[in-house]
């Protein structure tokens, strides 16, 4: 099991450049066996910009199954819960 | 010596003065000009959308070196300005965001691409604090952050950007308005798409959910769509941009073409922030 604190990964940075690392963080450990737990404490905006570049670009690259056996979330709000959600099954249906 | 008069606060008019000003006056270096609100004798009707839209003419009008000043101080909307949104601070003063003498307001901030995720976060922080603490607010800054993006992805505004948020207390609902004078969002999609005939079926296609005009790698059209669906059932998101005019209610979107050309985009909305859910932290969420 690995965690990764998105507060930490977006401390002073744009959302696309925050999304970027992210992307390339999940990248490295797509083949992997442990999951990636993202922690959302502290975060309370997932807008398109940081989203297109970070799981939207890992769901393009490497398939939506591949995101969902990997990445879970930890400390979300129930609204961002649904958010992502909902902005996984848009990007999936592409 | 030139004078503006803001005769009424009803929108489509008062854009129509903002709009025409600011064609008028394109060559207007060392004029003095007044802006006179005599004809509105309250400011009860003054929304952030006549707000944002004034601070852009100031903006313009101050940029081509012009002399802008506001006339008769015993008005309402003259006090308003410039005690209770000290209007003056942000060009005799050049601050980017000063505080209104009203907690109610988050006040006008000239919208700074190196500011932008801070200033969305010190809006969701404030509300969350004083009026809000167990509500989940994310979409808020959500919203925010898609719309003041939006700017600096799509707008060439050239720093002409403001945005004002007001909170109604007995209403619970926040109104947001965001407006520049850059390029326009209808003329940016209709350059990158020029079959498309006007500016309200220009606007009609940037709400479209996967539509986007390219400008950058991180946009794939969603940001609108976005602050649409943040709104809930009781809100309205406006767009006016160049000749075109958009309303969003939820799914349902009616768009108009206006009867002047506004030079940018006009984002507004509300957001009924009592229909917000409490928020509910999930310690583990797996898709």
């Amino acid at each position: 099991m690995c965690s990764i604190k998105l507060q930490k990964i977006m401390a002073g940075k744009t959302y696309p450049e925050a999304g970027e690392v992210l992307y390339d963080m999940l990248q490295k450990k797509k083949d992997q066996d442990e999951v990636i737990i993202l922690d959302l404490e502290g975060v309370a905006s997932l807008p398109s910009m940081f989203l297109n570049v970070s799981i939207g670009k890992f769901i393009k690259d490497y398939g939506v199954d591949l995101l969902r056996q990997k990445v879970s979330f930890a400390k979300i709000s129930a609204t961002q819960a649904e958010r992502i959600k909902d902005y996984i099954n848009r990007v999936a249906v592409e | 010596m030139k004078r503006i008069h803001f005769d009424t606060t009803d929108r489509n008019r008062w854009l129509k003065i903002i709009s025409e000003a600011e064609s008028t006056y394109r060559n207007c270096t060392d004029e003095q000009i007044f802006f006179n609100f005599d004809g509105i004798n309250g400011i009860d009707k003054i929304t952030p959308i006549h707000i944002v839209s004034l601070a852009c003419l100031i903006e313009s009008l101050v940029g081509r070196a012009a002399h802008v000043f506001i006339e008769n101080r015993t008005n309402p909307v003259s006090r308003y300005l410039g005690e209770m949104l000290r209007f003056q601070e942000y060009w005799a003063g050049r601050q980017n965001f000063v505080q209104a003498q009203d907690s109610t307001i988050f006040n006008l901030w000239r919208i700074k691409d190196e500011e932008k995720e801070l200033h969305s976060r010190r809006v969701y922080d404030y509300l969350k604090q004083n009026f809000f603490r167990h509500k989940d607010l994310s979409a808020v800054q959500n919203s925010l952050d898609e719309a003041y993006y939006n700017i600096f992805d799509h707008a060439q505004a050239a720093n002409n950007a403001f945005s004002f948020i007001q909170f109604d207390e007995q209403t619970e609902k926040l109104h947001v308005a965001i407006c520049d004078f850059g390029m326009g969002i209808a003329r940016s999609v209709r350059t990158a798409f020029p079959a498309i005939s006007n500016d309200a079926l220009a606007l009609a296609k940037a709400m479209e959910y996967r539509f986007t005009t390219g400008t950058q790698v991180h946009n794939m059209g969603m940001g609108l769509g976005n602050i649409k669906d943040t709104c809930t059932d009781d809100d309205i998101l406006g767009i006016i941009s160049n000749q075109g005019c958009l309303f969003a209610k939820r799914e349902n979107i009616r768009t108009y073409e206006n009867p002047f050309c506004f030079p940018g985009t006009l984002i507004y909305y509300g957001l009924s922030l009592s229909h917000f859910d409490d928020e509910e932290i999930i310690d583990n969420f797996t898709l």
